[in-house]
């Protein structure tokens, strides 16, 4: 049937794969320089803010989808780490002494094997039940650090020691950058290998994936504490870039939510989709407020118009912005982003 | 008591509906405010105006699923989840727009009863009384009325259900309406003895989810079990010893027991009967 | 039914065992599902394992394959052990199943699905996947999302996937249920194909009894958990507890839909 020698068939489709991957990495690449260049062309400190904590939304939200977006097994409990990661950083500082590298390494690798640990009891339970078993993760994280108040400085929290958190907000912003690519070629890299088409193989159908010789247990739990360490090194980053935490900022229940959200309604299961998702959340209410259309974040128009734009998008576009347009006869199909 | 009529409701949505309604609380929300509205503007007796708080919640929650979840059952939980977030969310910003962020509270209880030494808030003590008959009804509707029986059935095997010729979709109507129903009654039996904004709702929601997941999701009786019990044990800890131990107790108690045994309370009973 | 089982080793059965089941048993809260079966699989033959609905034939393979946790009997591999051994393993050491609704992997491509074990660049080496790709003419689809399919080329589309991996056994739950006559025919002609090329053995479950004893080699009759009657497809039709444990459950033996 086919005019191409049989040896040739696979290595067109891969070919043709790879052309498209070649494209993606280079504008990948010329978005990444743009992302250094960015605080030229912002005005002030109060701006090179807003696109620092920007880029921490959509450096956690892909580090949620690394997890939860490939794998199907939704997350509610990334707040958690997240705020590990954030004490990890702010007791190794404050209580240790330790360097910033040495700080954020220690959250990266903690959280990691933390959120390992988690998995390993927990992924036992398929579908809903990981989901809800994650529920509750976070406040026990906060009530734990609440009730060890004697090291963990308790409810109040504290603030990182002066010469840590002094730095220009520039610095902050390209470091952010820095490991917002990192996570970002993380997760091109995973989705792009076998590793994450195996992830993807667990989310369409465990049971066919594990009968294939996929070991559904070790791909589950390696793929939580990638996504968690990640998480973590965020936290760590948020720790830093604010200068001071409290479990009650960094356990919130909201973090694990909106990650579920924006890397949802920007799209299920891509990469590109809590990218996406963390510019409309995070960076849309600011330049409403800038723009004195709404006061504050709570802002009860605010809160009206994410809910409502929640509800439509889940109606009409049910796999988030980019994977309707991921699922749409435009996109070359199986073509992952 | 309060977290009973949470928690058994969000359990009855779940275990008809695979939802998990994250809106809960808004339901909550809308009790309290029915009540408090009909208290403070209309002058009625708060205990008296728990009934029309139930009537609206049923209405609200009816419409809801007619309107918006029923689009989406057939897709995955997140979706139904996101949705009744976005819902969450546009309903606090139009409570704060109607009621702006101030608690509000029915304040028409006062003192105390004094049991034995022990001094027990008149308001605390009509609530537990009156949350206890509407459990009892919700029960005696779930065990004996035909909608309760056809409601058990579709939540165990809702293909089979319709095959036997029940209407499947207005099942899942009428329990979401329950469900929204039994949340207000807990919104308006919570506002009479503690402030409540707009925003309290979700709050009492995360609780309620705490309640229905160490219950056994899906379980209606689970969780009227665990909330007594998460309710009396968080109540004696923070008494015996002190408050943040007790909090970082409960949640630990929360995570173990759903490593140990996810599906909650209930399916220890069911081993224990096996 | 173990003076049977025994004496089939020297009954002329070709090759190798290399599948070997023995006394394997499992109850599910009191009822019997599979009780004390033997049977072997041997090199390079089509063995099949028929019985009425309910008789314990799905269940039969998910204990070999380690889905379900067997009371008591063992499983051999090329006579290694791997009862109790978790499924993934199981497949990996080159036992193989396919299922009796297919288990595509429906939002990931054909192309994925065919890849999603060895690997992309892997496989482009080996080639072997589009050579049995091209068999069945799944090669012009390979850009197609698996869901898309008709529910015979997923059929095919999972025979592919699992053969493509060099199993040594594969087990195949009802692999002709629900297909239509041409597409039974691609079926059959890939089984026979790889078992020539591949040296592959083939177990498998189906109640299509006119392709069953075209097929197999040998025939295991299994009710309600037990051996009632093996040989090869002459003996097996005309045997008489066969003929009643079908008849008797209302089961037409032959019919076709």
């Amino acid at each position: 049937m086919s005019l191409l020698p049989l040896t040739t068939l696979g290595t067109t489709a891969a070919a043709q794969l790879r052309r498209r991957q070649l494209v993606v990495i280079s504008t990948g690449m010329g978005m990444a320089i743009l992302l250094f260049a960015l605080p030229q062309f912002l005005s002030n400190a109060y701006q090179t803010k807003i696109a620092t904590e920007t880029l921490l939304y959509m450096g956690l939200a892909v580090s949620w989808t690394l997890f939860s977006g490939f794998s199907g097994y939704v997350s509610f409990g990334h707040a958690a780490f997240f705020g590990l990661g954030a004490y990890v950083t702010g007791l190794a500082t404050q209580r240790h002494d330790l360097g910033l590298v040495a700080a954020l390494s220690l959250s990266f690798l903690l959280v990691g094997a933390f959120a390992s640990a988690v998995g390993l009891l927990t992924l036992r339970l398929r579908g809903h039940y990981f989901a809800i078993a994650t529920l509750g993760l976070a406040e026990a994280m906060k009530a734990t650090v609440d009730w060890g108040h004697s090291y963990t400085l308790g409810t109040f929290g504290f603030a990182l020691p002066i010469d840590i958190v002094n730095r220009a907000q520039e610095t902050k912003y390209y470091v952010m950058a820095t490991f917002l690519i990192v996570v970002v070629a993380v997760g091109i890299a995973i989705l792009w290998s076998s590793y994450g088409l195996r992830l993807i193989a667990i989310r369409e159908d465990e049971i066919a994936a594990e009968a294939l010789g996929i070991s559904p247990a070790l791909t589950k739990i390696s793929a939580l504490g990638i996504s968690g360490a990640f998480t973590g090194l965020f936290g760590g980053l948020f720790a830093w870039t604010q200068g001071f935490l409290t479990p009650e900022a960094v356990f919130a229940p909201r973090w694990s939510l909106e990650l579920v959200v924006m890397s949802i309604v920007g799209g299920a299961g891509t990469l590109v989709g809590p990218l996406v998702g963390g510019l409309v959340f995070y960076l849309l209410p600011e330049v409403l407020i800038e723009n004195k259309v709404i006061l504050q974040r709570r802002d009860e128009l605010y809160l009206m118009m994410v809910g409502i734009v929640l509800i439509i998008v889940m109606l009409f576009a049910k796999q988030g912005i980019f994977g309707t347009l991921q699922r749409s006869r435009f996109w070359p199909k199986g073509f992952r982003l | 008591m309060i977290y009973a009529l949470m928690a058994s409701g969000l359990n009855l949505i779940f275990g008809v509906l695979h939802v998990l309604n994250i809106a809960h609380g808004e339901f909550m929300f809308g009790g309290a405010f029915v009540s408090w509205f009909m208290w403070n503007e209309l002058g009625f007796h708060p205990l008296l105006t728990v009934p029309f708080a139930a009537v609206a919640m049923f209405l609200v929650g009816v419409v809801l699923q007619v309107g918006l979840i029923e689009r989406v059952m057939k897709e995955n939980i997140v979706v139904s989840l996101i949705l009744l977030f976005g819902v969450s969310l546009a309903v606090q910003g139009i409570g704060i727009r109607l009621f702006s962020v101030n608690p509000r509270v029915i304040s028409h209880y006062e003192g105390s009863f004094d049991i034995g030494g022990v001094l027990l808030a008149k308001s605390r003590l009509t609530v537990a009384l009156a949350a206890i008959p509407v459990l009892v009804l919700v029960h005696l509707y779930l065990k004996y009325s035909k909608y309760g029986i056809a409601t058990k059935a579709t939540a165990q095997n809702a293909e089979i259900a319709e095959a036997c010729g029940i209407n499947v979709q207005r099942v899942r109507y009428v329990t979401m309406g329950l469900a929204g129903a039994m949340a207000g009654v807990a919104g308006s039996l919570t506002i009479i003895i503690l402030p409540f904004t707009p925003q309290s709702g979700f709050s009492y929601g995360v609780i309620a989810f705490v309640v229905a997941v160490v219950g056994g999701l899906g379980s209606f009786y689970g969780s009227i079990v665990a909330a007594v019990l998460l309710g009396v044990g968080q109540n004696v800890l923070a008494w015996k010893t002190d408050q943040l131990l007790s909090d970082a107790l409960i949640y630990l108690f929360l995570v173990a027991a759903l490593v140990i045994r996810p599906s909650g309370l209930a399916s220890l009973a069911k081993a224990g009967t096996r | 039914m173990n003076s049977g089982a025994e004496s089939s080793t020297d009954s002329g059965r070709a090759g190798e065992v290399v599948l070997e089941l023995i006394k394997l048993r499992k109850s599910f809260g009191g009822v019997v599902a599979v009780g004390g079966l033997d049977a072997t699989v041997h090199q390079g033959e089509i063995t099949g394992l028929i019985g009425p609905n309910g008789s314990g034939k799905t269940t039969t393979f998910s204990l070999i394959t380690g889905t379900t946790r067997a009371d008591s009997g063992n499983v051999l591999l090329g006579g290694e052990e791997i009862t109790s051994w978790r499924t993934h393993r199981i497949a990996n050491r080159g036992l193989l199943r396919t299922f009796q609704l297919t288990r595509v992997f429906p939002q990931m491509t054909v192309f994925e699905n065919l890849t999603v074990r060895s690997g992309a660049r892997r496989v482009t080496r080996e080639s072997l996947v589009w050579e049995l790709a091209e068999i069945v003419g799944l090669h012009t689809k390979l850009d197609e999302y698996a869901g898309a399919l008709s529910f015979g080329q997923q059929k095919l589309l999972e025979l592919v996937r699992a053969s493509a991996l060099q199993p040594s056994v594969m087990l195949l739950d009802e692999p002709f249920a629900g297909v239509n006559e041409t597409m039974e025919r691609h079926l059959v002609d890939f089984i026979q194909h790889v078992r020539r090329e591949r040296k592959c053995s083939f177990f498998l479950i189906d109640h299509e009894m006119q392709l069953i004893m075209e097929l197999c080699d040998h025939i295991y009759v299994i009710a309600s958990g037990s051996l009632i009657c093996e040989g090869p497809p002459a003996v097996v039709q005309a045997d008489q507890a066969t003929r009643q444990a079908y008849f008797g459950s209302g089961f037409i033996a032959g019919a076709r839909r």
